[in-house]
Parts: structure tokens; sequence; C-alpha cells
């Protein structure tokens, strides 16, 4: 099927599509997904190299499931989530290790019509983000990127993290806390100081 | 604590726009890895199911020996007529056999009692 014809359809009918043998649908799937994730366990591990194998070892699982998909019990992107969330748990553990953000694996800044110094700030504070986020464990980290990051709704975060909403409620909450604690120091740095003395 | 709530709000919109419009850009690597596995395990509609040869029946059997199910036939049909020129030995088929043989009429061998000597012993 063209692909044009195919840049309307459900990722659910894509991986119908595919397992009916229509190879076009696999690309349009993968133009879809494999951004989102990519950028998912970049903000889990802080590291490019693990991110791309994870996305691929996602969405390779996701091909495998595709000809035994049921319809309707989950959405392809929220499965492939989870997918993800447990294989960055999964490696993080193997490694044993607290990932540093390295500036170049920072997710970048969409510059749009911004300035160079607004552009340069807006990195600045996606670094210190980033970095803080590292820092905090696993399942408020996976809490905290899923709900406000990459915008997931709190029932859908229950479900990629096998836990009830009030348990995602509470990581997000201690997440949170746990974040402006950790950027407590950098306030300045990051310029709001320059900001609040600009509007007052 | 540095950060009030507004900063960090602030913060995560940033990063959730960032995540919106400027996606993770998986490299042109990624992209043909994860593409080339989608072709690898992509099922294939006339797939057979693997390892799992179609039973094969006694009438397959018989008939392969015979050389196939229309030579099998053939021969059923030919033994079925054979028995009918037989058992009733027609006028042609008899007219046939006295010219051969010089027979007037063809002797018949009567292997089992007759039917009705059958049903008037009961």
């Amino acid at each position: 099927m063209p692909r044009d014809t195919l840049a309307d359809v459900s990722d659910e009918t894509l991986l119908v599509l595919y397992a009916n043998g229509d190879r076009e649908a696999s690309r349009v799937l993968t133009t879809r997904l494999a951004p989102r994730i990519l950028g998912f366990a970049m903000r889990l591990l802080s590291d490019r190299a693990e991110a791309e194998d994870v996305t691929q070892e996602t969405m390779l699982r996701l091909w495998r499931q595709a000809p035994n998909w049921r319809s309707g019990e989950a959405q392809v992107s929220t499965w492939a989530y989870r997918v993800a969330t447990n294989l960055c748990t999964d490696l993080r553990r193997a490694r044993g290790r607290r990932p540093g953000v390295a500036f170049d694996d920072a997710p970048e800044v969409a510059d749009g019509a911004q300035g160079a110094v607004a552009v340069m700030i807006q990195t600045d504070r996606m670094a210190a983000l980033q970095d803080a986020l590292a820092h905090l464990p696993d399942r408020q980290r996976q809490a905290v990127v899923l709900r406000h990051i990459e915008g997931l709704t709190n029932p859908e975060i229950g479900q990629i993290m096998d836990i009830g909403v009030e348990a995602v409620e509470s990581l997000t909450a201690r997440g949170k806390r746990a974040l402006s604690a950790i950027l407590a120091g950098r306030k300045a740095e990051l310029g709001y100081d320059n900001e609040q003395e600009v509007e007052t | 604590m540095m950060t009030e709530d507004t900063d960090l709000d602030a913060l995560f919109a940033t990063a959730s726009a960032n995540a919106a419009w400027a996606p993770a850009k998986p490299s042109d690597a990624l992209m043909a890895r994860i593409l080339a596995d989608a072709d690898e395990l992509q099922p294939t509609s006339a797939q057979p199911a693997a390892g799992v040869a179609p039973p094969i029946g006694w009438f397959q059997t018989l008939a392969d020996w015979f050389g196939g199910g229309i030579s099998l036939a053939g021969m059923s049909m030919a033994a079925l007529t054979g028995l009918y020129l037989g058992v009733a030995q027609p006028l042609p088929v008899a007219t046939l056999t006295e010219l051969v043989t010089g027979y007037t009429a063809l002797d018949s061998l009567e292997l089992l009692p007759s039917t009705g000597t059958l049903w008037t012993q009961e």
C-alpha cells in the first residue's frame, strides 16, 4: 500500500497490515515509533548507543508480536513504551551504574524562531534537566518522563509500569520534589534569577 | 528549593515540546537495522505451516500403487463391466461366444445354490 495512503492509518492497523505482508506498513510504523522510543530511552539512559539498542530491540519484539497482536487490548505505542521501559531497567541493572549525562547526549532543542542566545539557554536547561533526571531512582525517573515529557496519562503510565494510578501519582510527586532539590543550586546558572529580575 | 514548581513545569513544558516537535532523530543506520529486522520477521501470506505434512489416506496409497486415481478408476470400471458380462451373459456376448468357440450355449457353473433354494429352506 502506498505510504501516503497509510499516513492516517492507526498504529494498530499498520501492525495488522505488516502481519499480512505489507512492507510499507512497517516503514510508516517505524517512522512513527522509533523517534519516540529513541527519545524516551535517551532520557532514561543518557546514552545514545544504548538507547539505539533499546529502540531496535523494542521494534524487533513488536515485529515478532505482530502476528499474535490482540486487537483492542493495548495501544501499540503504550506496548512499545512498556517494552522499552523494561529494557532500560534491565540495561541499567546489568551495567550497575548511574549514568552521567554527556552534553552531546542531551536531547536536542528545537530552534524554531528563537535567537541563538535563547537556544543556548534552553539547551543548557535541557541538559540540566537531563542531568537531574539521571539522578532519580529508576521508577521515579520513568514515571516523571512518561508523565511530564512524553505526556502520557496516569492510567497509560500505570499500564506501562504495571502499577496502579495512585502509585503513579506518588512516583511522579516524589520525582518532582527530588528534581527540585537537585536543581536547587543551579537556578542562577540556568538563568532563572535573571528572568525574575527582568520580570520585576 | 531552587526551582519553584512553575520553573520545573516550564522545564517540563520545554522538554515535552522538544520531544513532540524535535524528537530524537534515529540515525540512518538504526532505521536500516530496524527495517531489516522487519523484513526478516515479516510473515508471508502463503507461508505454509512449518514441518506439518498432510496425512496420506489408504485410498491415496492404493491409487499410488496403480499409477494414480484415474488409472484406479479405469481398472475398477473394467472389473465391474467384466463381472456384469459374466453374470448377465447378454445375447450379443452369447452369440459371439458361439461363433468363436462353436458351443451353442455357454455352460454355466453354479458355485452357489440358487437364491430361491436359500429362501425355501427357511
